[in-house]
């Protein structure tokens, strides 16, 4: 374990003239030369002659004072946001290679603030997975450990953090997608409160659900970032209509003033060594000042399959428009219903495969009311219940029931797979923001903890974060 | 036997300006195939559909004109079925369940019929604001085309789906009243009805005794009535030969002027519907109301038509306006700056609209009809009596059909001042009339008219004052002899 | 029983215009079942509770789109120049001729 700069950082030693923005990417471009081949973290990386030509641009802007907030910050993409100058496959062999003929508006407001996008990161194929196991391109390995997964479905996003291979990254979260692979590289990822990203330009798994969200090495990095994309999109329904937060400027918070709520029973989920990291945390926020107690909460041990029925029927309606007519995976026969079905069983995964079926028939006339409808009921009271528990304190959970698996270890049985995101589609389900950061080590491997706060909440989970990060002195750490 | 006859009409909001979900063209027929899409509308990954303001405006007025109660908030469903012309291979619609909500459950329809000039009233059961798919052709026949071709700048086109009870009573009934909707629709701004493909409908059609049938693809109001009348007499030839209609669906082939049983077997629906998760509830807001409301209440063709009768016009002359909106539109205008409502009416309702159809010219364009002022002044120009009403239907009204913006000064035929001169030449070369009327014979006396009428070639002439002329010289003659 | 699910997954693959190849269709009779019943565990959940289903998290309304600019894209440049015919038109292949 060693540290790196953070964004933060480089944007303060760039401002100062202690660093160059060339220099810099001339180290990270030799980081991803040196650990992709172990790794596999990014699926397609932007020539490294216009990499290089872009940090002198920013080197530039810098000397002349014109240096935009993120100028010269190198920010890799999941691969399936939308980017106009790279293809953008999703990790899926149905999109392999498509280019979208327009940039996600994320990205385009990442261009804007002068970072550089150097890359398009791996995931699990079409972002469903918890592992990054079930990418076409092959599956993403842990820095940290390389028989381990670094956690899906934003995979690359993880790993290319944790070995330094980019200074800040883009995931999406449907169900937990960038805070599993935070809790098992050590770093720091931000689903934000349904509707303060926008997604247009995200490749939809489930609608309802998911953000695009930021990951850094640090929880200052991750509001920098989260302040560069988020805000009112109007091309996007439900986008939220408010101001972007303010949340660079951010202090962290005084113990005396945390309150933090455990929902009862869902620790005890957890593996013994997370629960323990878990709980050792909590007991220093304790001993630090902070007020930390119980919540009873109903509807939460339903969560899960409520979370899934949602996810499932979305993706079902989603991935309806991928028929080998329109995108790069074609049928062989010339008869119209044969050649969509054989691109489609040609183009999707078995894992997708799987969903597609499990959501039309969640949605079909005679299940419909007994899956997805009660699912829809479900996930109303755990809203409220969420909505009534973060109005008193921040609530807290281990991020992850387990510890990072090994390859293969989880995918073969779905529920276990689907197990793993116990903690995380809570936030998902109820709209709520949710940051996962590291809370300790257990035999060389990451432990994270997760924090859920009320809609809007961003700014107490960043000052609450940066608490944390001061107890643990986990930050901008990586592997290697 | 009855019949029970009840439609489902799409109609494109052509005139909404954007499509349903994004910006481009709602008239997308000036384009080359392809170019008027969007990702959005060619459902591209990560594209997002955002309502537009002006197609949910037009369809809110839509059925506040067709008296459904509004709803508190539009929702959008998804409806699920794989077809080359759906890019998404959903289509956003609307549906009454699982969360849904459209623009209207429950309304009616007052129309007129102009056979027997009665109200009718059909009820709608419900409208759906969807989107329109893109168009597919074929090489030869959908039978054996190679490949589907399709063109997607329909894709997204705003569309009503208009659904009615089997209110209707026979083909013509059934084509009258979609003439009167659609006219209705158009007064709203929401559509033009002459664009090609602008709408479909479908019919159901049962006879006592019989399932109910539907006959897809009818593509214009003629046909309507067309489909109609083949449809129920098959079905009575088939009941009288002691046999069975069954529950089925049949196609319209307008060339052969046939249904026809569909090939292929309709599979079991399932569109596993569920609201759109990119599309909050459109509020339908008290301003959104408000808007709407002036909208049907301004200018509706009821209204228009019982303004026309009220001035005391011939119901068949009013009907001829108000069928022609921008024919009322002049009409109106015209009577209020002071025209004279009854020579308006003719001349706008009968005689000028049809001279722009003699002359090739759309009547429903408003650029093709003059100023209203200008025809108010020609008909008081009738009603003072300086101009006959002949003269000026067969002098003034073509020249203004092949040019509106052309100045009355120069169209008024020049008047003849001079009639006495004209008369007295006559008199002197019409002799055997002269004597006939002498002698008795009346009806002489028009033919006289007539004479003095030809003399004064192209020049006005008021023929009751040549009458007059005539009949004080003839009558001099009569004492004189 | 799996043959009772190897026929729903027969029901849904035909639906959903998905073929499923060499040894898919066991594995996912198998997998199906086993996440359909686990999913139907949520009703159990909502025995005695009073909840109106919930579509979109924060029940907000849309805003609506006043118009603007048109931003065509070129369809042939998305979906390749061997797609589309010389009128512009997608072909989708529709009947085996031969």
């Amino acid at each position: 374990m060693h540290r790196t700069p953070g964004i933060a950082d480089l944007l303060y030693a760039y401002a100062n003239g202690d660093m160059d923005p060339v220099e810099h990417a001339a180290r990270v471009l030799e980081e991803i030369r040196r650990w992709e081949p172990k790794v596999n973290a990014f699926i397609s990386l932007e020539d490294p002659e216009l990499v290089l030509e872009a940090a002198e641009d920013a080197g530039k802007r810098w000397k002349r004072g014109e240096a935009r907030p993120l100028e010269g910050i190198l920010v890799g993409v999941k691969d399936n946001i939308s980017t106009s100058f790279l293809p953008t496959t999703a990790a899926s062999r149905m999109l392999d290679p498509y280019v979208p003929p327009y940039n996600a508006t994320v990205v385009d407001r990442l261009l804007e603030r002068g970072a550089i996008i150097h890359g398009k990161l791996n995931l699990d194929e079409f972002a469903m997975g918890s592992t990054g196991e079930f990418s076409a391109f092959g599956p993403t390995r842990n820095p940290w450990s390389l028989d381990r997964v670094p956690g899906g479905s934003s995979s690359g996003s993880g790993a290319c953090l944790a070995y330094a291979g980019c200074d800040g990254a883009l995931g999406s979260d449907t169900g937990g997608s960038v805070r599993l692979p935070a809790a098992y590289t050590a770093t720091v990822g931000l689903k934000p409160t349904y509707g303060l990203v926008s997604r247009r330009g995200l490749i939809p798994y489930g609608n309802s659900l998911e953000q695009i969200s930021p990951m850094a090495r640090s929880v200052r990095d991750v509001a920098l970032l989260l302040e560069a994309i988020a805000g009112w999109d109007p091309g996007d329904a439900t986008s939220l209509r408010t101001e972007a937060p303010s949340l660079s400027g951010l202090k962290p918070a005084e113990p005396g003033e945390v309150r933090v709520c455990v929902p009862r029973g869902l620790p005890e989920l957890a593996e013994e060594p997370v629960r323990k990291a878990f709980y050792s945390l909590l007991e220093r926020l304790e001993s630090e000042g902070a007020s930390v107690g119980e919540v009873e909460m109903r509807g939460v041990e339903r969560a899960l399959p409520a979370y899934y029925t949602i996810a499932l029927a979305e993706a079902a309606s989603n991935l309806a428009r991928y028929d080998g007519t329109l995108y790069p995976m074609r049928g062989e026969s010339g008869e119209y219903w044969r050649y969509i079905a054989q691109a489609r069983g040609r183009g999707f995964g078995f894992e997708v495969k799987k969903r597609i079926l499990m959501g039309v028939y969640v949605l079909s006339e005679g299940y419909r009311d007994e899956y997805y409808v009660a699912a829809t009921r479900l996930r109303r009271l755990v809203r409220d219940e969420v909505l009534r528990a973060t109005r008193g304190c921040i609530l807290a959970t281990p991020a992850s029931p387990v510890m990072p698996p090994r390859l293969g270890e989880r995918i073969g049985d779905p529920l276990k797979l689907y197990a793993m995101d116990a903690y995380t589609v809570i936030a998902n389900l109820a709209g709520v923001p949710a940051l996962v950061q590291p809370a300790g080590f257990h035999e060389g491997l990451p432990i994270g903890v997760q924090f859920m706060a009320g809609r809007l909440g961003e700014p107490q989970l960043i000052r609450l974060g940066l608490l944390v990060e001061e107890l643990t002195g986990l930050a901008e750490v990586v592997a290697g | 036997m009855k019949a029970r006859i009840g439609l489902e009409i799409h109609v494109q909001l052509s005139e909404a300006g954007t499509k349903l979900f994004c910006n481009c063209d709602s008239e997308y027929r000036r384009y080359r195939p392809n170019e008027n899409v969007c990702p959005v509308c060619l459902g591209l990954p990560g594209a997002l559909p955002v309502p537009g303001k002006r197609p949910v405006e037009l369809a809110l007025a839509a059925a506040l004109a067709l008296n459904c109660e509004p709803p508190r908030a539009l929702v959008f469903t998804r409806k699920h079925y794989f077809y080359p012309d759906l890019p998404k291979n959903y289509q956003i619609t609307q549906f009454e369940k699982v969360g849904g909500s459209p623009v209207c459950t429950g309304g009616y329809l007052d129309y007129l019929s102009p056979d027997d000039w009665e109200w009718r009233r059909v009820r709608i059961r419900r409208i759906n604001l969807e989107e329109d798919p893109g168009r597919t052709s074929y090489e030869g026949s959908i039978l054996s085309s190679r490949y589907a071709y399709v063109d997607y700048n329909r894709s997204g086109v705003p569309l009503l789906e208009i659904v009615t009870e089997p209110d209707l009573k026979s083909p013509r009934d059934a084509r009258v009243m979609v003439e009167y909707l659609l006219l209705t629709l158009e007064y709203l701004g929401a559509t033009n009805p002459r664009l090609e493909g602008v709408f479909r409908v479908d019919a159901n059609v049962s006879l006592e005794g019989g399932e109910r049938v539907e006959i897809k693809n009818i593509g214009s109001t003629l046909d309507v009535e067309r489909a109609l009348r083949y449809e129920i007499n098959r079905q009575r030839l088939v009941l009288e030969r002691g046999g069975k209609v069954e529950r089925e669906t049949r196609h319209w082939d307008a060339e052969r002027g046939v249904t026809k049983p569909l090939r292929y077997k309709e599979e079991e629906e399932e569109y596993l519907y569920f609201p759109d998760p990119d599309l909050p509830p459109v509020l339908i807001t008290r301003d959104l109301l408000e808007a709407a409301r002036e909208k049907v209440a301004e200018w509706s063709p009821r209204r228009v038509y019982e303004e026309i009768l009220g001035l005391g016009v011939k119901r068949e002359v009013a009907w001829s306006i108000t069928s022609v909106p921008a024919a009322a539109r002049t009409y109106l205008a015209g009577v209020k700056s002071g025209g004279d409502p009854g020579i308006l009416a003719r001349i706008v309702g009968v005689d000028l609209k049809g001279e722009l159809r003699e002359q090739g010219r759309d009547p429903y364009n408003p650029g093709n009809w003059p100023e209203p002022g200008k025809l108010a002044e020609l008909s008081r120009l009738v009603a003072k009596g300086e101009y006959t009403y002949d003269a000026v239907k067969g002098l003034v009204l073509p020249k203004l059909a092949a040019n509106p913006e052309a100045p009355l000064e120069e169209l008024l035929p020049e008047k003849v001042e001079d009639l006495e001169p004209l008369v007295e030449e006559v008199l002197k070369e019409e002799e055997k009339a002269v004597k006939d009327y002498l002698g008795g014979k009346k009806k002489a006396l028009n033919y006289l008219v007539g004479a003095v009428m030809r003399k004064a070639r192209k020049r006005a002439l008021d023929p009751r004052r040549a009458r007059e002329l005539l009949l004080k010289r003839l009558e001099a003659m009569k004492t004189g002899a | 029983m799996n043959e009772d699910w190897c026929s729903t997954v027969d029901k849904l693959s035909a639906l959903a215009r998905l073929e499923l190849g060499g040894d898919e269709r066991e594995r996912m009779c198998r997998e199906v079942k086993v996440i359909a019943e686990y999913l139907r565990g949520v009703g159990e959940a909502l025995k005695g509770v009073e909840a109106e289903p919930l579509y979109h998290v924060w029940e907000e309304e849309s805003w609506l789109r006043p118009g603007g600019e048109r931003e065509p894209v070129d369809l042939a440049w998305v979906v390749g120049s061997d797609r589309v015919d010389e009128e512009g038109r997608l072909k989708v292949p529709w009947r085996e001729v031969k």
